[in-house]
């Protein structure tokens, strides 16, 4: 039996081999979105361009201007005394929110009334406009704090003017310097796995149907279970050298500290090679056309894995029944257990659900591909 | 003449939809990436779990503590008895965060010094922490300032009050947000991707040498291999935009035909590159692994799906030779915003330079391919 496996595994090698450019493409892409994940996209959102309108020009108002200019988080870009042309600002989206400090605010503030701010605020990115409106009302809130505070002192308390008083002292544990990327790398190399996996492999079988050297395949004496083992090999071999590559990358380039055993991340990473290259094959026993295969793996693959894995996006504050879906995605399990051994240093011990739940995953779909082959053979 | 064309665009209909399943990858799996976008793409944190250990045991502190379990942003799962727990629960990953409430505390409060509190993190993810740590804060500051009014109103202060008024997307959806994004991705992938590897199938298949050896001339055969994917690209905007309506009640606030009109200029590029991408790709994996190398940066670096402002200024300035990024930005004007040419022309000018420079190069090369 096994001689025939390694010869089918052979002709594969040779194939991709044949393609060197393919082969050089699926070493660098992983190393490109590293890079780019790693250097160029944060979620974290800073620099919000801010506008004032500045009806006021009072010594309060000032003060006010000065502390939105000393957030880190927003960027005051223009500054003015009029509100004329003032929305064609954030029609061309130059600034996201808009403060207009009406001519009552020091007077009102000086006689003990409440004074109005009105905030415009570019809603279309939603995400960061609530990010921006949470900055602004803390701004608010410590102005008007300080205001009272002062207030109280004039009237003979005893308060310190110039901080609120509950202070908190945050402490953040795994990842003291919440650097984004090492929570980026680990849950990258999901993604990547995923993808990569699953296209090579759904392209190659539906390539032999569409060239029609798959029936000279199934004339063979070859099982099923040859085919595919011999069909996965060099592919689950490539993967690992994938995974090699962006983990030495992750922790030599970026840092990213890797605390648990280097031998089990390589273990469950086999696993999870196995679901992703089981669902390619799964849509190649599906379709017979290379287009075909291409947009199911992308459909299966790549947009779950990217939405539904908690990659970037946290799945506890998804609708019920998206979260329910996401039990489904093994990415999902792959991303708590490679964060688990590269951040915390987890081992078997904690992460077992998990390991669990990819091998169920990866010996069901082996099972699924197992069984449509054989139709689609005979 | 034109008769040619129509032939060919009629055999790439016949051969795309032979197999009747591609119908669902290319029609329904837009609705579907729409609904996932909607819902599942959110960066806020609802159900944030919460340990709390109070040392302190008074009224005030059983008062900041309700402030946390009545806030809908956390879920106080755990009263804790002994600081030891708390590496237990984040070992475990049960909590997020735990609040640590010192002793002291209401009496702090009481003489006017101040009163400290500390909050601790599981920092694994770094976006999460930094959220949550911001919601923390801003339930603390909210709360500081209710113990501040309460003194206040009895000896008459004002304060700043903020009236925010949020235009484009009142109710901060991220559906809204995302319609136009998921637009620009499908539009991507059938124009770049699939034409890409419909013109390396021909060659791959052989056929490309009887198509060569026919009376038919290049640009025919271009034209013929390509208008059926921007036909269906262009569907599947129509269907984007109906079901963004009709699912996630997303605003259309601009001339559609001007979407329209920017639409095609951008396909422009992206068909340009796709055929080019065929003429050196010899099979369709190769023109897949291709098209992917180039699509996946031009998708991350278009501020599709994350600010661009936020990236490095160096970073900054190679996205302003993305065409994705002129054409993400000019859809996202022309939906949310009810923009017209007057403001996005930038944009629309920027794509025109793209994609005539791009269709020139790309069917030079092509002719010589061909010969």
């Amino acid at each position: 039996m096994r001689n025939r496996i390694l010869p089918l595994a052979r002709k594969e090698t040779l194939h991709i081999l044949r393609d060197p450019r393919s082969l050089y493409l699926a070493i660098v892409l992983p190393i490109v979105l590293l890079i780019l994940f790693g250097y160029a996209i944060t979620f974290d959102v800073k620099h919000i361009p801010v506008g004032i309108v500045d009806q006021d020009s009072s010594f309060l108002s000032r003060d006010f201007i000065s502390r939105v200019k000393g957030s880190e988080y927003l960027d005051l870009i223009y500054l003015s005394n009029s509100s004329a042309g003032l929305e064609s600002l954030l029609d061309k989206g130059k600034v996201k929110i808009l403060l207009v400090i009406p001519h009552r605010f020091s007077r009102d503030l000086s006689k003990g009334k409440d004074t109005p701010l009105q905030l415009l605020i570019d809603g279309s990115d939603n995400n960061t406009a609530q990010i921006a409106l949470g900055y602004i009302s803390r701004i608010v809130q410590i102005f008007s704090a300080n205001i009272i505070l002062e207030e109280l002192n004039k009237q003979g308390a005893i308060l310190n003017a110039d901080i609120p008083p509950i202070d908190v002292k945050p402490r953040v544990w795994y990842n003291p310097d919440l650097r984004s990327t090492n929570f980026i790398v680990p849950g990258l190399i999901a993604v990547v796995m995923m993808i990569l996996a699953a296209m090579s492999t759904s392209l190659t079988i539906a390539r032999e149907w569409e060239i029609g050297t798959m029936e000279q395949l199934i004339a063979t004496p070859a099982k099923p279970h040859e085919i595919i083992i011999g069909k996965l090999m060099p592919y689950f071999f490539l993967g690992i050298i994938q995974i090699s590559l962006v983990v030495f990358v992750g922790t030599l380039v970026f840092n990213v500290p890797l605390k648990g055993n280097i031998f089990f991340l390589f273990c469950v990473s086999g696993v999870f090679l196995i679901c992703g290259l089981g669902i390619g094959l799964f849509i190649s026993t599906m379709t017979r056309s290379q287009q075909l295969a291409f947009m199911f793996s992308i459909l299966l693959t790549l947009l779950p894995s990217f939405l539904l894995s908690g990659f970037i996006f946290p799945i506890s504050s998804m609708p019920r029944i998206i979260q329910f879906v996401t039990h489904l995605v093994p990415a999902k399990y792959f991303l708590i257990a490679l964060r688990g051994i590269f951040l915390k240093g987890t081992g078997l011990g904690t992460l077992w659900p998990e390991v669990v739940s990819l091998f169920a995953f990866a010996s069901l779909i082996l099972l699924a591909c197992a069984k449509r082959l054989r139709l689609s053979l005979e | 003449m034109f008769r040619t064309v129509r032939h060919i665009i009629r055999k790439e209909f016949i051969q795309t939809f032979r197999d009747r399943r591609m119908f669902f990858p290319l029609f329904v799996a837009p609705v579907v990436q729409l609904i996932l976008f909607g819902y599942a793409v959110t960066t806020d944190i609802k159900h944030i779990s919460l340990a709390v250990m109070d040392y302190d045991r008074t009224h005030e502190s059983r008062n900041l503590v309700s402030s946390f379990s009545q806030s809908e942003s956390f879920d106080l799962d755990f009263y804790l008895k002994s600081p030891k727990e708390i590496d237990v629960l984040l070992e475990k990953e049960k909590i997020k965060a735990a609040i640590v409430i010192p002793r002291k505390f209401e009496r702090n409060l009481k003489i006017g010094a101040q009163a400290s509190l500390q909050v601790i993190l599981d920092g694994t993810d770094a976006n999460s922490a930094t959220i949550i740590m911001s919601y923390i804060s801003q339930l603390i500051a909210k709360h500081s300032e209710n113990i501040l009014t309460e003194i206040r109103d009895r000896r008459g202060v004002g304060i700043v009050v903020s009236k925010p008024r949020i235009w484009y997307n009142p109710n901060l959806k991220s559906s809204v947000y995302m319609v136009p994004g998921v637009i620009c991705l499908i539009l991507l992938i059938t124009t770049l991707l699939l034409t890409s590897m419909a013109m390396t199938k021909e060659r791959e298949m052989g056929t490309l040498e009887q198509l060569i050896v026919s009376p038919i001339k290049p640009w025919e055969l271009i034209i013929g291999k390509t208008t059926p994917f921007v036909f269906i690209g262009l569907c599947d905007v129509v269907l984007i935009i109906s079901a963004g309506k009709l699912i996630f009640d997303v605003p259309i606030r601009g001339s559609l035909l001007f979407l329209f009109g920017v639409a095609l200029i951008f396909v422009l590029t992206t068909l340009s590159l796709g055929l080019f991408i065929s003429t050196i790709s010899r099979t369709q994996q190769q023109a897949m692994m291709t098209a992917f190398f180039f699509a996946m940066p031009a998708m991350l670096l278009s501020g599709i799906f994350s600010p661009i402002e936020n990236m490095p200024r160096i970073i900054q300035q190679i996205t302003f030779l993305n065409p994705l990024r002129y054409f993400s930005t000019a859809v996202r004007g022309i939906l949310l915003k009810g923009n017209d040419i007057s403001v996005l022309w930038p944009q629309v000018l920027a794509l025109l330079i793209y994609g005539i420079t791009a269709s020139i190069f790309s069917s030079l090369r092509f002719r010589k391919y061909l010969e």
